[in-house]
């Protein structure tokens, strides 16, 4: 009886599963789809096989702007910012777990503060300041304050409070290690599982950051893969719908590579997020 | 002496947090500060700001645009909001309590819209819903649910849907994720001694489950809706920053971009940036209470 009763439940769950992972996931297969289709037929029809116009949408999107160099371009900012961000936010989250300073528990309350605080709230500022020290359509005001990231602070030190045994610490001090070795020999090792989380999170956040690139950047040559496609989305005289396929799927396949590969960690990571211990 | 030594080395503690709140004061509190200061003043981009005193925070306080824009952006964030925590709630509960094949899976699909560029993602729909001839309008015309082409991004309200749908495709993965985690923390037992006392699964979830999930369900509330009153890529780029349908897509962000960066008003801008601010402000206070406690 209670088999009865419980299959048509399950079988409406699993149509209704399998619905919304084709609604989430049906939109880069029809933009894959479409980057390898000529313009006229993705404006004649919809198609679920692919089309052999890539190389043709690669040329025409060569003569409009250089994905390749913006690919670079975010590239070479999503690293930069990466590293700055991991190590900094260990070192920081590490001060925290194993000194015993005056004023610590009101620097921590600062880091949760600046979690709080909205990004809009500084760009009108940010933007004069960078101006006056001629750092505009410069890389640095977008990979510097990575070194200043709070919510990977926040979560390392959850992490490293039970992950830095006070023994060990100990001694490797009386072995005479000085503090910095310390840190980069054993914190850095021990405190890898969540410092690696924070620098996935940290690569994905610096690749798709818009407004701050949005507001500094103005040669061309300088734009990330964001700034570009919304130079080429916002032209609506332009005819090569391929070609904008295309553009758009570069930005989009190396999230899509990175989150395959290491999705676990990453949910894990939101996971902690979320839930105290 | 030894055990003095090891005291001794505490001020490393701040050498070691000095490279973060260094950056912080050059990159995140000046600007802030300069903001503050800025939206006190007239200032264009070219010339020197002249102060003009609070007369921006008092024209903020009856622009009827920043109203129209801050009722945009909170219908939106409705639109879209309401589904994503049905969905997030009603996956997280079937992930929870039926054991489904491929799970890892199914979590990760729902999840990778949640981390992929918004930007390319408003470029994307905006192709898709291209008039007249966008995989949208293709496919309805295919399957026979319309007879001609529509134009959803021409009408106010067909707009502002499709935005709050994005966001809703956009984020109920990752709030159900967040649910899940917190539907981990609940105790075993208590389903146990529900069930000896004879409650059906229907009841154990409105009488244990969502009780207990009562922290996480604030945060993630919180979360959204702070999260929503900041948005601004999907509506940019899919309006060319214009806002149209009638200014129906301008969001509180896009109005304070437009305003300081397509017509010069740095110092209004300014303004409007601490009026979002102080709304924002008022329900991360709520946020940052749930995190003290647990650090207790």
């Amino acid at each position: 009886m209670q088999k009865f009763k419980i299959k048509p439940a399950h079988v409406i769950m699993y149509i209704f599963l399998v619905v919304l992972l084709i609604i989430c996931f049906f939109p880069f297969y029809a933009m894959i789809i479409n980057a390898t289709r000529t313009t006229g037929q993705i404006l004649s029809g919809f198609s679920l096989i692919p089309g052999s116009a890539i190389a043709r949408n690669i040329k025409e999107l060569a003569t409009k702007v250089d994905i390749g160099r913006a690919f670079g371009n975010s590239l070479l900012i999503a690293v930069g910012a990466t590293l700055l961000s991991s190590y900094f936010s260990a070192l920081t989250a590490y001060a925290f777990v194993v000194y015993n300073m005056k004023f610590k528990n009101a620097l921590f309350a600062i880091v949760l503060v600046i979690m709080m605080i909205p990004p809009q709230l500084s760009i009108i500022g940010f933007y004069k300041f960078m101006k006056e020290i001629s750092l505009l359509n410069s890389y640095l005001p977008l990979i510097l304050p990575s070194i200043a990231t709070a919510s990977a602070v926040f979560f390392i030190r959850q992490y490293a409070k039970s992950a830095l045994p006070s023994s060990l610490i100990e001694a490797a001090r009386i072995d005479g290690a000085s503090e910095f070795t310390i840190f980069n020999r054993m914190g850095l090792p021990l405190m890898s599982p969540a410092i690696f989380t924070m620098a996935i999170t940290s690569f994905i956040a610096s690749w798709n950051n818009y407004l701050t690139p949005l507001i500094l950047m103005s040669e061309q040559k300088k734009f990330t893969l964001p700034l570009i496609i919304r130079v080429l989305s916002s032209d609506v005289q332009d005819p090569s719908v391929g070609a904008m396929y295309l553009a758009i799927a570069v930005s989009i396949i190396p999230i899509l590579i990175v989150f395959f590969i290491f999705s676990r960690y990453i949910i894990d990571g939101v996971s902690a997020g979320g839930v105290k211990e | 002496m030894k055990q003095q030594k090891s005291l001794q080395k505490n001020y490393y503690g701040y050498i070691f947090l000095a490279p973060f709140f260094i950056t912080f004061l050059i990159f995140g509190l000046y600007p802030i500060l300069y903001t503050l200061y800025l939206s006190f003043t007239k200032y264009d981009g070219f010339t020197e700001p002249v102060m003009v005193g609070i007369a921006n925070y008092s024209r903020v306080f009856k622009d009827p645009l920043f109203y129209a824009a801050l009722k945009n952006t909170v219908i939106m964030w409705l639109i879209g909001a309401i589904p994503q925590m049905i969905f997030a709630f009603l996956l997280a509960a079937i992930f929870h309590y039926t054991p489904i094949k491929g799970k890892g899976i199914y979590r990760a699909i729902y999840y990778v819209p949640r981390l992929v560029t918004a930007v390319s993602i408003s470029a994307l729909i905006k192709q898709f819903l291209n008039y007249p001839s966008g995989v949208v309008n293709q496919l309805l015309l295919q399957f026979g649910v319309i007879d001609s082409p529509i134009n959803l991004l021409n009408e106010p309200i067909a707009a502002q849907t499709t935005v709050g749908i994005m966001h809703w495709w956009m984020f109920f993965g990752n709030t159900m994720v967040m649910v899940m985690a917190g539907m981990t923390g609940i105790p075993k037992d208590l389903y146990e001694a529900g069930k000896i006392d004879g409650a059906s699964s229907w009841q154990m979830f409105w009488k244990i489950t969502m009780p207990l999930l009562r922290p996480i369900t604030l945060f993630v509330l919180l979360t959204s809706l702070i999260g929503g009153l900041q948005s601004f890529e999907v509506q940019q780029v899919l309006t060319g920053g214009l806002g149209a349908p009638q200014g129906s897509l301008v969001t509180v962000v896009m109005y304070m971009y437009n305003t300081g960066f397509r017509y010069g008003n740095f110092g209004y801008a300014g303004a409007i940036a601490y009026y979002l601010f102080a709304i924002i402000a008022v329900f991360s206070v709520g946020i940052m209470r749930n995190r003290m406690k647990d650090e207790d």
